[in-house]
């Protein structure tokens, strides 16, 4: 975990002084105010963020110096390979909401993660693709009256 | 007191509502039933359901998946061994011996009981001290707001998790959550990027849903996608019916434990960052030590279960003081309800009594309906939730999906919250993986804009002069015990877990954890 923290900690610290330098200066819209700076809390809060992650990293290099934890990985490839296939199909499927709709996003988002999961009785596939999408659709649509993609 | 009572009652006692109170509870119950998911994510999923319902309604609803959820978490612990959520690894201690001996039926049923009792004797408190405290809290200034505020988030940084550096990060990574939007003093659009839909701020259900439902989710399959069942079917009963049944004097000889467990629970849910895991553990350990045969716990004693289940339960209406009397959060549930507070309109804190006293009285009065229907959506339902334990994950995980695109789609009714969302999830499944506290991320994130008014009216009221300190003492009392959290909780408890690291697997079970890791 100590060579992980280690990255994360640099990471958090660039992306603190990414904040603070960058995005928070070029995303507030420049105007007239009186009193105090509409960038003053999230500039404070990313120089705190900065200062914890740099301790973070300085945390992290004395433990791996002294070698006083094991070393452990807390996502192995196989892990990410698994979350990034997940993930692709999670985002297709939002896709397909997204261009087609919910009546048919719907089903085929939860089919292919179904597949995924190892699930092959074809049965069980449809009924659970089609089943929760249906009494989604009516209970929002029909009962709450709120829109669906 | 008696209109507003008169007026919560004229809210509450309609058929929609109960029926939806119940339905809380059930959604609870079987989501807290299911090996690997957790009431954080129900109240996530169906925020965006309620919000067609009348606030009452609403928040009644989502603590009614809260309660019910507390008290489904005993079933697979006892059926299972596998605890719905970390705060029934306890549970399991007996719960499941008591099933391996074919007494499960009985062993639920102490748990629901315990569950009730531990809840009631929670509401009752939360009723007495919420609205004495918050008369207190009304005279509160900014700045000592604000040092609550430090106070509560250095607090529940120190307790939450192995690293105070993470979950200070992760704390300022919410807080940092919160800034794009609208300025409140000048309305000039801050980090909104050009994104019109980040002018009201990032949307709440997109940030709940991600983190805590999605990255949950995400987490699940990687860990065990292939689809195989994973955990075997419980053993039958004995046949016995006295196996079976709990009687009066059974219910007479647990109910100190149970009382032990509510008040352990009670006082370790007011406190912000513990968690129902610490409290189940305390209570158990307490009851353990004043028993006369402790060597009988771990082997299928009832006042194990009774101890944990009570505890667990009397954390949630307990964790609801601070937010009710001051405003303040102190557990990842407890977030997500103020924030659904805050999506109903309503602002939590010493005000909610004075602006809206109806609605407070309208959720006691549903919580309390809560706690008769989580009593008998246990008796009626404790056969089926026996067998919801069973159902695959291969089914379950992809429509929680389903379910999460549909709810971030709900909020603002456009696509960008649900882009946001699965954004979110992926940041959240890091954030799992690498041990960052989802406790400090997710309150940093719903106290964000108090927090930022609260510092700035103090910088301009003491205009910036660190010495009007010396004329708040209440201020200057809670950042010193800011500071003490911090050196107590974080640094020297730090060093002692170095020296006392746990040698075994079971070491690790019987370690307490805060609610951080549901």
């Amino acid at each position: 975990m100590d060579r992980a923290d280690l990255i994360g900690g640099v990471g958090l610290t660039l992306f603190g002084l990414l904040m603070i330098f960058v995005l928070i200066p070029l995303g507030t819209e420049e105007g007239a105010y009186f009193g105090l700076s509409p960038t003053l809390f999230p500039t404070l809060l990313s120089t705190l963020l900065t200062f914890c992650a740099l301790g973070q990293v300085a945390q992290s290099i004395i433990r791996i110096r002294r070698k006083r934890t094991p070393r452990s990985i807390p996502i192995s490839g196989w892990n990410l390979l698994m979350f990034i296939i997940a993930s692709v199909l999670a985002f297709g499927g939002v896709l397909i909401v997204d261009w087609f709709g919910i009546l048919i996003g719907g089903p085929a988002l939860i089919a292919v993660l179904m597949i995924f999961l190892g699930e092959r009785d074809p049965l069980r596939v449809i009924l659970t693709a089609a089943l929760p999408v249906g009494v989604v659709y009516l209970l929002a649509t029909h009962v709450l009256g709120t829109a669906l993609p | 007191m008696f209109n507003n009572l008169a007026t919560a009652a004229g809210d509450i006692f309609t058929p929609l509502v109960i029926i939806y109170i119940i339905a809380g509870v059930l959604i609870g119950y079987i989501v807290g039933a299911l090996p690997g998911m957790n009431r954080t994510t129900a109240i996530a999923v169906a925020m965006p359901f309620t919000f067609t319902m009348s606030p009452a309604a609403a928040l009644s609803f989502l603590i009614g998946i809260n309660k019910g959820g507390a008290a489904g978490a005993a079933v697979s612990a006892i059926l299972l061994n596998v605890p719905g959520e970390p705060s029934a690894v306890v549970t399991t201690y007996d719960g499941y011996p008591m099933t391996r001996a074919g007494k499960a039926q009985k062993a639920l049923k102490i748990a629901l009981l315990a569950s009730v009792a531990g809840d009631v004797f929670a509401t009752i408190v939360l009723i007495l001290l919420a609205r004495p405290i918050a008369r207190f809290a009304i005279g509160l200034g900014p700045i000592e707001l604000a040092a609550i505020l430090l106070f509560s988030i250095t607090f529940i940084a120190a307790v939450s998790g192995e690293s105070f550096l993470k979950a200070m990060i992760a704390g300022f990574l919410g807080l940092l959550l919160s800034a794009p939007g609208v300025d409140i003093e000048t309305a000039l659009p801050r980090m909104t990027f050009g994104f019109i839909q980040l002018y009201d701020g990032v949307p709440l259900l997109a940030v709940a849903i991600g983190t805590l439902a999605l990255s949950e989710i995400l987490v699940q399959i990687d860990a065990g996608w292939r689809g195989e069942y994973r955990y075997p079917r419980p053993p039958d009963d004995s046949g016995s019916e006295a196996d079976r049944r709990l009687n009066f004097a059974e219910f007479v000889k647990i109910s100190p434990a149970v009382l032990r467990g509510s008040l352990v629970g009670t006082w370790i849910g007011l406190l912000p960052g513990l968690g129902a895991t610490l409290a189940s553990f305390l209570a158990y350990t307490w009851v353990r030590r004043s028993s006369k045969n402790p060597e009988t716990f771990g082997k299928g004693n009832p006042n194990g279960v009774a101890a944990s289940e009570s505890a667990d339960n009397a954390t949630v209406p307990a964790a609801l003081i601070p937010v009710f009397a001051i405003g303040v959060p102190g557990s990842l549930s407890t977030a997500l309800l103020m924030g659904a507070f805050m999506m109903h309109g309503l602002t939590p804190g010493p005000f909610l009594f004075k602006d809206s006293g109806d609605v407070v009285y309208a959720i006691y009065l549903g919580m309390i309906l809560a706690s008769v229907a989580l009593l008998g959506v246990g008796i009626f339902g404790q056969r089926i939730f026996s067998l919801v334990v069973q159902i695959r994950e291969s089914v379950i995980l992809p429509v929680i999906v389903f379910l999460c695109v549909v709810g971030a789609y709900m909020e603002s009714g456009g696509m960008f919250s649900v882009y946001l969302m699965l954004i979110f999830g992926f940041v959240g499944y890091f954030m799992k993986k690498f041990d960052y506290s989802f406790v400090t991320f997710v309150v940093g994130y719903v106290l964000g804009p108090m927090a930022e008014l609260t510092l700035r009216q103090s910088l301009i009221l003491s205009k910036s002069n660190p010495a009007v300190l010396l004329g708040h003492p209440i201020a200057i009392l809670f950042l010193l015990l800011a500071v003490f959290s911090i050196w107590r909780f974080a640094i020297a408890g730090a060093r002692s877990m170095q020296m006392e690291r746990p040698t075994s697997e079971q070491d690790k079970k019987t370690q307490p954890e805060t609610e951080e890791k549901t």
